[in-house]
């Protein structure tokens, strides 16, 4: 997510970079008389022919009003021929709401075309669908089905069931095609035990014990292996229903199904289809939504793809996807 | 024996404990073959993993296949997995073998459609079958050989011959 970053010759930390010489401007965006943003701007020679050819424009935010900074937004204006225009337009934004110093939220975009509207967007973390992103001019990441990610701000909490915001810190995209199922069980074990872990260790712990083959993946059988090493409790079954995988989320459990990614990734686009039978991927159920009573929604952490984190899906779609696993599901309590 | 519906003896395996132990649950099945172990007729199901990839589908190679006999599928009579056999250590895994959708299937535009020609392939599996058992004629071979060919992934024909060559090569002909 950072590498552009190295590319213009930052770090990671931009504090570091700009707070030294830079003398911040205090704003109060909200007009309630309160200082909420701190900008810095700076200038950078990003060719190192030494004139300067980009403007970095650094927005610490303060969004809860609570005195400590949990969202950061970097803007990098690049005119790289010194002609006055605008040639590239990077934007970096990482949230930080809960205090614990890792981002939660990170979006990095781009402006290729220069209309002023982000054309391609990396996300590791919640997007909010009122985000305005124009995708129409390249492919933002094609690994990407079309789901919406959950937002709790549009969700009545009273009806949702689960944990998905504190869930949705733990995902990640898998880090090999046959992993998901690695992946998935990570995710259940960082929010069952409060640690972090590794996927590629955890890949390399289940190949030990014959859980997992690299050429293939994981029997479905086996998932929950990794949980039960951990000391986690694990119960298996197959035919279970929503109301099933509600009452687990609702008891303080985490949850893995199997499910057939076509399904699931294409939705109702019957243009994009995919070869051979039956179910194929791993995911997290982390919540089921019934704000709209008529349209319950189940979200997911899906390790298969970009967008994965926290991704919404009518519970029809999601039904029909689960069956062609027999409703497999893996529940997992600490 | 009763008449065989080859695609619900597959869907069957699919959902049954003996896929959930022993095949990645990744994993698709593939184009079954038809064949004799000494007297018992018997179907083979590879398996395989796929992914999308900027906007395609990969096919990764054939990883395994269970074969039980037809008439009685809740046997084993043989369950291979290619990555570890010696004659396929030529295979990379790491990579997709290919993608879909291929030329063959230029024409069909929708998942619905697709799916259509794939359940009157299974259609023609059952004739075949039936014909075997029945010692008579198989009136659909022609029509057979057609929709397969259509249908049979070209990055995965090359291993189908390495499981059975002499079905794959004559009811598929790429």
């Amino acid at each position: 997510m950072f590498d552009f970053l190295d590319l213009l010759g930052l770090n990671n930390d931009l504090n570091d970079e700009l707070a030294p010489d830079a003398e911040p401007m205090g704003l109060d965006l909200d007009g309630d008389g309160q200082v909420d943003a701190a900008v810095f701007q700076d200038v950078l020679d990003t060719n190192g022919d030494g004139i300067p050819d980009a403007l970095i424009t650094e927005q610490h935010l303060d969004l809860d009003g609570d005195g400590i900074v949990d969202a950061v937004q970097v803007d990098v204006s690049e005119d790289l021929d010194q002609d006055g225009i605008e040639d590239a337009h990077t934007v970096l934004l990482t949230q930080d709401t809960d205090g614990d110093g890792e981002p939660d939220f990170l979006q990095v975009g781009e402006d290729f075309d220069g209309d002023g509207i982000l054309d391609a967007v990396e996300s590791a973390g919640a997007m909010s669908a009122g985000d305005a992103f124009d995708t129409d001019d390249i492919a933002v990441n094609a690994d990407a089905p079309a789901y919406v990610n959950f937002d709790p701000a549009s969700a009545d909490p009273d009806r949702v069931v689960g944990d998905p915001v504190s869930a949705m810190d733990d995902w990640h995209w898998q880090e090999t095609d046959s992993s998901c199922a690695v992946a998935s069980q990570e995710f259940v074990l960082e929010e069952l035990t409060g640690r972090e872990f590794e996927e590629s260790e955890l890949r390399d712990l289940a190949e030990e014990h014959g859980w997992y083959d690299p050429n293939g993946g994981t029997a479905m059988d086996d998932v929950g292996n990794l949980l039960e090493y951990m000391g986690l409790r694990v119960e298996r079954s197959s035919g279970n229903s929503i109301e099933d995988l509600e009452k687990c989320l609702a008891n303080g459990g985490e949850v893995i199904v199997g499910v057939d990614s076509s399904e699931i990734w294409m939705g109702q686009n019957d243009e994009f289809f995919f070869p051979g039978m039956d179910a194929d991927h791993a995911v997290q159920v982390i919540g089921i939504d019934r704000t709209d009573p008529d349209q319950p929604m189940v979200i997911l952490n899906d390790p298969g793809c970009t967008n994965g984190c926290g991704a919404v899906l009518p519970m029809e779609v999601f039904q029909h996807a689960w069956e062609d696993s027999g409703c497999f599901m893996v529940e997992a309590y600490a | 024996m009763e008449r065989v519906s080859i695609y619900q003896l597959v869907s069957q395996l699919n959902h049954s404990e003996q896929r959930k132990r022993m095949i990645p649950q990744e994993l698709v099945s593939g184009w079954p073959c038809i064949r004799k172990i000494n007297k018992t007729l018997c179907i083979t199901i590879p398996y395989y993993n796929r992914a999308v990839h900027d906007g395609r589908v990969a096919l990764y190679p054939l990883y395994c296949s269970v074969t039980l006999p037809v008439g009685n599928p809740d046997r084993l009579m043989d369950f291979t997995i290619y990555p570890n056999q010696r004659d396929w250590d030529d295979l990379d895994y790491s990579k997709p073998a290919g993608y879909f959708k291929h030329e063959a299937l230029a024409d069909v535009k929708s998942g619905t459609e697709y799916q259509t020609l794939c359940r009157q392939l299974y259609d023609f599996y059952d004739q075949m079958v039936a014909a075997i058992l029945e010692k008579k004629p198989f009136a659909a071979e022609t029509q057979m050989i057609e929709l397969f060919s259509k249908l049979m992934e070209p990055c995965h024909y090359p291993q189908y011959l390495r499981i059975n060559k002499k079905f794959y090569s004559y009811f598929c002909q790429l």
